[in-house]
């Protein structure tokens, strides 16, 4: 490991042994223009602890540079007055990754721009859909410890709600309907709705 | 916000594979390759920038777990870890969100940009422009304790007609 870091550019570049264009920089992380850009304005986010992919660093330094990243991208739409900004990270030669150092992206986007950062949906069939998912689910909720959820349509906290909701309204209506006979038809007055008795009842202390 | 398709989403909770008080993640409904994942904040924002700081950095946590879990169900080779922010970005839905794409050799997905060269000068430009602008970098907005919740007294008008029943007792 040691060996790496001794050799790795990124490595130098985030302790400033070798001069780069920073934009920011912290105990933890290393923002410099990339010089060889996207786009004018690509930040590549360099963590200062050499590490090669993200599932390698601390829970605390991933939330870390996503916290970075969002006030990084802040930055570039103001000091660039541009309308959007790509962030993003490669883990893996197969996902694109060109350097032996983590590096995340902050990348400038205009229009026509060429970058290509938003591959097309694809059509899947139910069956391949459903394939990945039960083998996702297991996979997910093993990583953060956890019976995989249910994948219910209806949690049951919401449909308690509803059923309070409907209640209440029919007892708004009643009281409405109450209201009304007693005042077109005063003969009606001595027998108002069960429900009703029973909150006078309550009322009044009881018989 | 109802009229938000992944808000409506969450609430059905579509192709769960995680959630939290805060975060949603589920397969997406609108994938770029097998096994797409989305990372949702579960209140409702547009871009990423109105989603609290302490709110980014878990849904990268998130993201990063289950980044973790595609390498061993799906046997993926990589992973990409992508916000489109912004119409320009390619960003098509009302609702911030950071993606997870797993990745092989030999996918053919067309994930990448050409590096351009560049000068100094114009380096050196872009640098004081970016700098001014990241002074603030870093002061991180923290999670607020919650209020408590006290249930409101029901207020009684004095035209109700349980209170007119009240006086009307003896």
């Amino acid at each position: 490991m040691a060996d790496e870091e001794q050799q790795c550019i990124f490595c130098h570049i985030a302790t400033g042994k070798i001069p780069a264009k920073k934009v920011y920089e912290d105990d933890k992380v290393t923002a410099v223009l990339d010089i060889n850009p996207s786009a004018p304005g690509h930040i590549l986010v360099i963590p200062k602890e050499h590490v090669a992919i993200m599932p390698q660093m601390s829970e605390d330094l991933v939330a870390y540079l996503g916290m970075i990243a969002k006030q990084l991208s802040h930055a570039l739409i103001r000091a660039l007055k541009i309308e959007g900004t790509s962030i993003f990270v490669a883990n893996g030669v197969a996902a694109g990754q060109r350097a032996p150092h983590f590096l995340l992206h902050v990348i400038p986007r205009s229009p026509n721009d060429n970058i290509a950062l938003q591959p097309p949906v694809v059509k899947l069939d139910q069956k391949t859909t459903d394939a990945i998912y039960d083998k996702l689910l297991p996979a997910v909720s093993k990583q953060f410890g956890k019976e995989p959820p249910k994948r219910a349509e209806k949690p049951k906290v919401e449909e308690k709600k509803e059923e309070k909701k409907s209640r209440e309204s029919v007892d708004s209506r009643e009281l409405e309907n109450a209201k009304r006979s007693s005042s077109e038809n005063p003969q009606k007055k001595e027998a108002p709705k069960a429900g009703l008795d029973k909150i006078t009842e309550f009322l009044a202390g009881g018989k | 916000m109802s009229e938000c398709v992944f808000c409506q989403l969450i609430s059905k909770k579509a192709n769960v594979l995680f959630e939290d008080e805060k975060i949603f993640a589920m397969v997406s409904p609108e994938p770029v390759v097998p096994g797409h994942i989305l990372v949702l904040p579960k209140e409702h924002a547009p871009i990423i920038e109105a989603v609290p700081d302490f709110i980014v950095g878990d849904m990268f946590k998130i993201a990063n777990k289950i980044g973790v879990a595609v390498f061993e169900a799906l046997g993926a080779q990589g992973t990409n870890l992508l916000i489109q922010n912004g119409p320009p970005a390619g960003q098509r839905h009302n609702h911030a969100m950071l993606q997870v794409i797993p990745r092989f050799e030999n996918d053919n997905l067309q994930v990448g940009w050409q590096p351009k060269p560049s000068d100094e000068g114009e380096l050196s430009k872009l640098e004081s422009a970016i700098k001014d602008e990241t002074k603030n970098v870093g002061l991180f907005e923290r999670e607020k304790p919650k209020p408590v919740e006290m249930e409101k007294p029901k207020e009684v008008k004095k035209d109700d007609y349980r209170f007119k029943q009240l006086r009307r007792i003896p």
